[in-house]
């Protein structure tokens, strides 16, 4: 499995990037919920001087009309590795405008199946980012059906909840308080949720970071792992990796770590059994 | 101006009925498998037989949900089942999976509308849903007016939209809150309304509040029907499978008169009644939101109160001898005023003059829930009218 880093700064990518195939950015006022945001033109001096990388883009946002000649003007000029998507806005325009770039659907949760990705894949769509909303053994057989590029997050805080709404600044303008929403969480059943809020949106993030190195051995057949550097402290970022690549158990390095995820089986269930 | 259809939720063979009766032109329901509303009782595939051959025969419709996010697990029992849906010539199906609107395309002469789970908020998305054949798009709760119009000029496909009911404070399929504190998915069924909880909220490590809440309150678009009309929206949507008869009853009622009435006469004047009915009966507060403001920090419902009434006091079953049978749904005595409303007639004020109970006894008051009593009102109402309290 290659690795891939969602960095949290230039910085992060300096230093990890031995350890990587390449990197994951967000485009100003097109991406939500990724940390390392930039320009197009942030990108291009960044791909020159990462030249043996690749890098994918995560435009991640849903689009409202205002958003559209925005993206198409990106999309046209954009050269990179990928584009993972969310708003199926942009395979309509990959198709319509005869882009030719490499998509991977990356609908966070909905994600959860082969089927939806083998239409995609009749437009275009080259590859899927594998929801964590299933169990492992769901994954493995997802990525034995794709006829196509897999992925999956597997390391780092996972987002849970996403809105078009500012809910700490809409919060704390009603109650008159100041408006500093940096470093802001939910407390919830003992636990805390990162809550992240935007200029276009607010994410809240799994209490925990998501730590798939138990597993990755069994996930083998997934082409990358994507690593969130998300809120990471920088040495432990460096073990991360090595683990990752030795194929070897983080636990017990870090307080917030999980695999549970990997390991929850959600069931559909409706009341009674009304057949 | 179009006139739009009304379209009403049903969470069961019986509230299909109500919602029917009192002017929804559709209802949408889930049957057995595959809808969003786990906790919903639903409709077996025999009640849906059921409930679309007598909506036909009123020439109307019945839409049917199939909007889980699927896995492959599910996705496998699809086809079966679409098909058994199109043998039962329901007039559509609601999808927010690509696959389910490809295989319900491929296989069957289902219509395939598009859930607002998709969150469809542009019209370039519009126009993919388009090309892969979707007859429908139920537009993201989060559109501005503006935002429908551009969709509607832009593509060439119906659209429906929500006029009333309960909101998401996400975007529609990117919240899974509930799975994550619930251990119940919400993409599948399971949303147990974790927004509408109250959290403590930590800076780093120092908590400033006790109560940060970001529920929303619940959607109302009693004041821009008009421009939903002139837009030519083709349906408008009421939300909540979950709801009661007296909710579905209410609103559907009040909708119903309302587009009627615009689409009779540009000057229709909703009465102050209508409004209050529409403010009361969920025991929420209401707002626009997105379609006619910006100030988001009005769409929020911060004092998390929810002020609970006893407007529903029960539903006419019958009549005899001059009375009317009434099951009680809450208390109500002799010399109350009341106010009754059925599916064929505006709200009207009546006195209860005398109340017996079921053996034909003198009563003054009916306390129990669910308790069968004969009125005398001086007046004879419909089976299924509505008896309230007066406002």
């Amino acid at each position: 499995m290659k690795l891939l880093l969602q960095p949290t700064s230039y910085e992060q990518m300096v230093a990890n990037q031995a350890a990587v195939t390449g990197f994951i950015a967000g485009i100003d006022d097109l991406s939500v919920n990724v940390s390392f945001m930039c320009s197009d033109e942030e990108l291009k001096k960044l791909m020159t001087q990462f030249a043996d990388k690749e890098f994918f883009i995560c435009l991640n946002k849903n689009y409202q009309n205002h958003d559209l000649p925005v993206l198409e003007k990106l999309l046209s000029k954009l050269k990179v590795t990928g584009i993972l998507f969310y708003d199926l806005a942009i395979v309509h325009l990959n198709n319509q405008l005869n882009l030719q770039h490499n998509l991977i659907w990356h609908a966070e949760h909905f994600t959860t199946s082969f089927y939806p990705f083998a239409v995609l894949n009749d437009y275009q769509v080259k590859g899927m980012v594998l929801s964590l909303d299933m169990h492992y053994q769901e994954m493995i057989k997802i990525s034995e059906e794709v006829n196509g590029i897999t992925m999956l997050p597997v390391f780092g805080y996972y987002p849970i909840f996403n809105s078009i709404r500012h809910l700490a600044s809409n919060y704390f303008t009603y109650f008159k308080q100041p408006k500093d929403i940096s470093n802001l969480s939910l407390a919830v059943n003992d636990v805390r949720l990162p809550i992240i809020e935007e200029k276009n949106n607010t994410t809240i993030l799994t209490s925990f970071l998501v730590d798939g190195s138990a597993i990755i051995k069994k996930l083998n057949k997934i082409d990358y792992g994507i690593v969130n550097g998300y809120q990471v402290d920088s040495k432990f970022l460096s073990v991360v990796f090595e683990k990752l690549k030795k194929q070897e158990s983080l636990k017990g390095m870090a307080d917030n770590l999980s695999d549970e995820i990997f390991y929850q089986q959600t069931t559909y269930r409706i009341k009674g059994d009304r057949k | 101006m179009k006139k739009p259809e009304l379209l009403a939720p049903a969470g069961d063979y019986e509230r299909a009925k109500w919602a029917f009766r009192y002017g929804a032109d559709a209802v949408y329901l889930a049957g057995p498998s595959f809808g969003l509303r786990a906790n919903a009782p639903n409709l077996t595939m025999s009640e849906i037989k059921k409930i679309v051959a007598e909506a036909h025969a009123m020439d109307k419709k019945v839409y049917i949900t199939v909007n889980i996010v699927l896995h492959n697990e599910e996705a496998g029992k699809l086809h079966d089942y679409l098909k058994e849906l199109d043998i039962l010539q329901v007039d559509a199906i609601i999808v927010s999976d690509l696959y389910a609107l490809q295989l319900a395309k491929k296989h069957t002469n289902l219509k395939v509308f598009v859930s607002t789970q998709a969150s469809v908020m542009n019209y370039t998305a519009a126009l993919f849903w388009q090309k892969l054949g979707a007859d429908r798009i139920i537009l993201a709760r989060e559109l501005a007016k503006d935002d429908i119009a551009l969709i509607k000029e832009k593509t060439n496909i119906e659209l429906e939209t929500f006029i009333h009911g309960a909101m998401c404070t996400a975007i529609s399929g990117r919240c899974v809150l509930s799975n994550y504190l619930t251990n119940r998915d919400a993409n599948r069924g399971g949303c147990s309304q974790v927004c509408r909880w109250q959290f403590g909220l930590y800076q780093g490590d120092e908590k400033i509040s006790d109560n940060f809440a970001f529920a929303v309150k619940d959607l109302i678009m009693v004041d821009y029907i008009k421009e939903l009309m002139t837009l030519e929206i083709d349906s408008v949507k009421i939300e909540g499978r979950m709801r009661s008869i007296y909710y579905l009853a209410v609103v559907i009622a009040i909708y119903r008169r309302i587009i009627d009435g615009y689409y009779e006469d540009d000057n229709y004047q909703i009465t102050k009644e209508d409004y209050l009915r529409l403010q009361r009966v969920a025991n929420r507060l209401t707002q626009a939101q997105f379609f006619a403001s910006k100030d988001q920090v009005a769409y929020h419902y911060y004092d998390m109160m929810e002020n609970s009434n006893q407007d529903f006091l029960g539903v006419v079953l019958g009549k005899k001898d001059g009375l009317i049978y009434v099951e009680q749904r809450n208390r109500f005595r002799v010399k109350d005023q009341v106010s009754i409303f059925g599916p064929d007639r505006k709200e009207q004020v009546y006195t209860i003059q005398k109340m017996y109970d079921e053996d034909g006894n003198a009563i003054t008051v009916a306390p129990h829930p669910q308790q069968k009593v004969y009125l005398d009102i001086n007046a004879i109402v419909p089976v299924h009218s509505i008896l309230q309290k007066l406002i």
